[in-house]
């Protein structure tokens, strides 16, 4: 676990702090992606906390579930937050490097000409 | 130069007419201060920091939302003020203003897309194409623009630098267009203000897309052109995190000492004395800053005599339409991708009541990095989904179109009730979407629906709106000859007061189909020249 997927539960809650690497990688599992996105764990943990929508869903998939205290989480505690996880995911798989590499483009970020 | 009390000219903001006069009047030699509200990019920002497309944290930003829309994410760049700093205080559900409060302004981040308006278009101003013609030529130098000759009496020509080369998508749209056999429909090579020269440090390496920043300055914004010639004039100043809070004069006078401004990064106070001001902050900001300068003699604010600040702002009404072409699946990249949208488009709606009118638009194909198709594909298991996927990457159209803005009085900016985090009072919007608009959106999108088809389109998805996404804003401080019906006059003066001139957006007074941005940096030009002259006659008087 890094330090940065240490995440702390919202203002005022008496929640325990929840390790977002490991809950990342238990949502990832659900998935059909897996395969693609485990190897990619730390780094979607690190890109879903600095995004308001994600952040907030983790969070409260995490309270939820009890996750800091169990480390378990059931599909059934993705409640509301399964579709917008779902969406998250899927967007970083087909934005992957390997995908874009499947279809001729990757890397990015350089000349196009 | 050294941090001046008084200069000869300031100009307030570094956006498109801002930057513009900045360079022209500091070549003249005046002694000129841009004021800007906020800093300067870090060079390498769109290349390391918020780079274009999926390069970085895969196109996710912290306001990247599930589900989105496809067409909004042109609108979440974080380079966007919010309604804590913001003109407005952007209140869920109204008038949508966006604003990049940075050197370079919404220029930033804008497409470069560059067209003259027509002889037509100038029927609502007080001066005529022609007279702006020669600033638009020198303007397209200045900032290089893209295209082809093309002898449209609806589009005039310009200096062009060569355009991109069209794609496999470009020329189906082209057919398409082709076959519908009208003759006002026209797709022809965009404008664009894009270095396009091979082989300079700052030529377009073609990333497919510009409305993210330029990662490279091959987009014109002044900071990447124009400043550098300038910035190290002694008779040059660029004052950044310097946001202009009121005009300054006596009560009732007609001449303007000068400007009150906040320093951003300490909160404190100043003035700055000037001869000459000149407000280029915005179509929004301006007003504001009309409206926060009232004194006892002018409570509405200055230059509001006549009631007219803040009226009949327009943004264009616009469709967008994507699709995947079913002619290009299966197919891979062996083009340059070049800008993104190589195509303008032009054609006329026609109204229910028989009348028509002119629309423009563009043709973007760019790279589908960032995978704002899944939307469409969500019916499809996962395993189809990713082989549609990789078969349809290279597919995918879309087509935005906009038509004219409408100068309605009731559409309007007016002082607010709410304060940004400086405590200055903000603007509020009051608009509503004519019912013209909504037709003449039906009417583009059915346009484009039959050109998109006859390019073997499949499911198309269609989206419009006409309460600021356009990002064309116009119309508020209108020019116009009669103080009535405006508040600068024909040379951008400020009726009510001698020394005070507006160029931004704002001063058009009708904004027609066409891409404002152009419009506004050719006015900046002709004001230059007025502005010198003004001086001029002011030295000679007090000689
Ligand atoms: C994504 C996108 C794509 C676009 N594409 C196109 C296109 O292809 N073609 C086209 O014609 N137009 C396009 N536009 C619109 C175009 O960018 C604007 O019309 C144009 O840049 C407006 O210029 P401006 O100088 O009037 O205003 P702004 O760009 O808003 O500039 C105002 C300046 O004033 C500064 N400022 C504001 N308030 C204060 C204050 N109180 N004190 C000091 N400084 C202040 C701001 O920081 C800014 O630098 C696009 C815009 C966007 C966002
Ligand atoms: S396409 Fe060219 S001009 Fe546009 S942002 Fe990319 S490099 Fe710059």
């Amino acid at each position: 676990m890094t330090a940065m997927a240490k995440a702390a539960p919202s203002a005022g809650s008496t929640e325990m702090p929840y390790d977002a690497e490991d809950l990342m990688r238990a949502i990832i599992a659900f998935g059909p992606y897996r395969a693609v996105l485990i190897p990619l764990c730390d780094e979607i943990a690190r890109i879903g906390l600095g995004n308001r929508q994600i952040h907030a869903a983790l969070h409260t998939v995490a309270e939820r579930s009890g996750f800091a205290a169990t480390g378990r989480l059931r599909r059934a505690d993705l409640g509301p937050e399964a579709a917008p996880l779902r969406a998250f995911l899927e967007h970083i798989r087909f934005a992957s490097p390997a995908f874009l590499r499947s279809v001729g483009e990757w890397p990015l970020g350089e000349a196009r000409g | 130069m050294a941090e001046a009390m008084s200069c000869d000219v300031v100009i307030v903001g570094t956006g498109a007419g801002g930057g513009i006069l900045a360079h022209e009047l500091a070549k003249s030699g005046l002694r000129v201060v841009s004021l800007e509200q906020g800093g300067m990019l870090a060079p390498d920002y769109f290349r390391t920091e918020v780079p274009p497309g999926a390069t970085k944290d895969f196109g996710i930003g912290p306001d990247t939302t599930w589900p989105s829309d496809p067409h909004d994410s042109l609108f979440v760049h974080p380079l966007f003020a919010d309604g804590t700093v913001g003109s407005t205080s952007r209140p869920a559900g109204g008038f949508r203003h966006f604003q990049v409060l940075a050197v370079d302004g919404l220029q930033n981040l804008w497409n470069g897309v560059s067209v003259r308006f027509s002889p037509k278009d100038f029927r609502g101003f007080p001066f005529s194409y022609g007279t702006l013609a020669p600033h638009y030529s020198a303007v397209e130098r200045m900032i290089s623009v893209c295209g082809t000759v093309e002898n449209l009496a609806e589009l005039p020509d310009g200096d062009f630098l060569p355009p991109k080369p069209l794609r496999p998508a470009d020329r189906l749209v082209v057919s398409a267009v082709e076959a519908l056999g009208e003759p006002h429909s026209h797709a022809i090579p965009n404008r664009k203000a894009i270095n396009t020269r091979a082989g300079t440090a700052a030529s377009c390496i073609s990333t497919g897309m510009c409305t993210s920043g330029c990662p490279v300055g091959a987009v014109y914004k002044f900071s990447a052109r124009l400043l550098p010639e300038i910035v190290n004039l002694p008779n040059y100043e660029l004052r950044t995190h310097a946001k202009v809070v009121r005009l300054l004069r006596q009560p009732g006078a007609r001449q303007l000492s000068g400007v009150e401004y906040i320093d951003t990064r300490n909160g404190e106070r100043k003035v700055l004395d000037a001869r000459i001001v000149v407000l280029a902050a915005g179509a929004l900001e301006t007003p504001r800053i009309l409206f926060n300068s009232a004194d006892e003699a002018d409570p509405r604010g200055l230059a509001n005599r006549h009631g007219q600040v803040g009226l009949k702002l327009q943004d264009n009404p616009k469709v967008v339409l994507s699709t995947s072409l079913w002619k290009l699946w299966g197919k891979r990249r062996d083009y340059d991708i070049g800008y993104g949208d190589l195509l303008i488009l032009l054609s006329q709606g026609r109204l229910p009541d028989g009348t028509s009118f002119p629309f423009i638009g563009h043709a973007i194909h760019g790279l589908a990095d960032v995978p704002h198709y899944l939307a469409g594909l969500k019916p499809f298991p996962p395993f189809v989904k990713e082989r549609l996927a990789q078969m349809m990457f290279h597919s995918y159209v879309t087509l935005g179109l906009f038509c004219a803005g409408e100068p309605t009085p009731s559409n309007r900016v007016l002082p607010g009730r709410t304060a940004d985090r400086y405590g200055v009072p903000q603007v509020e919007v009051d608009f509503s979407i004519p019912d013209s608009a909504h037709a003449k959106m039906d009417a583009m999108a059915l346009w484009a629906r039959r050109v998109l088809r006859r390019a073997s389109a499949t499911s198309i998805y269609s989206t419009r709106d006409n309460s600021g996404t356009g990002i064309h804003y116009a119309g508020t401080t209108a020019s116009a000859r009669d103080p009535n019906e405006g508040v600068v006059d024909a040379q951008l003066k400020a009726h009510d007061i001698d020394n005070l001139y507006i160029c931004d957006g704002g001063v058009i007074p009708v904004l027609p189909d066409k891409h404002l941005t152009l419009t506004i940096m050719a006015l900046a030009h002709r004001l230059s020249r007025a502005i010198v002259r003004q001086a001029a006659e002011q030295d000679a008087l007090s000689a």
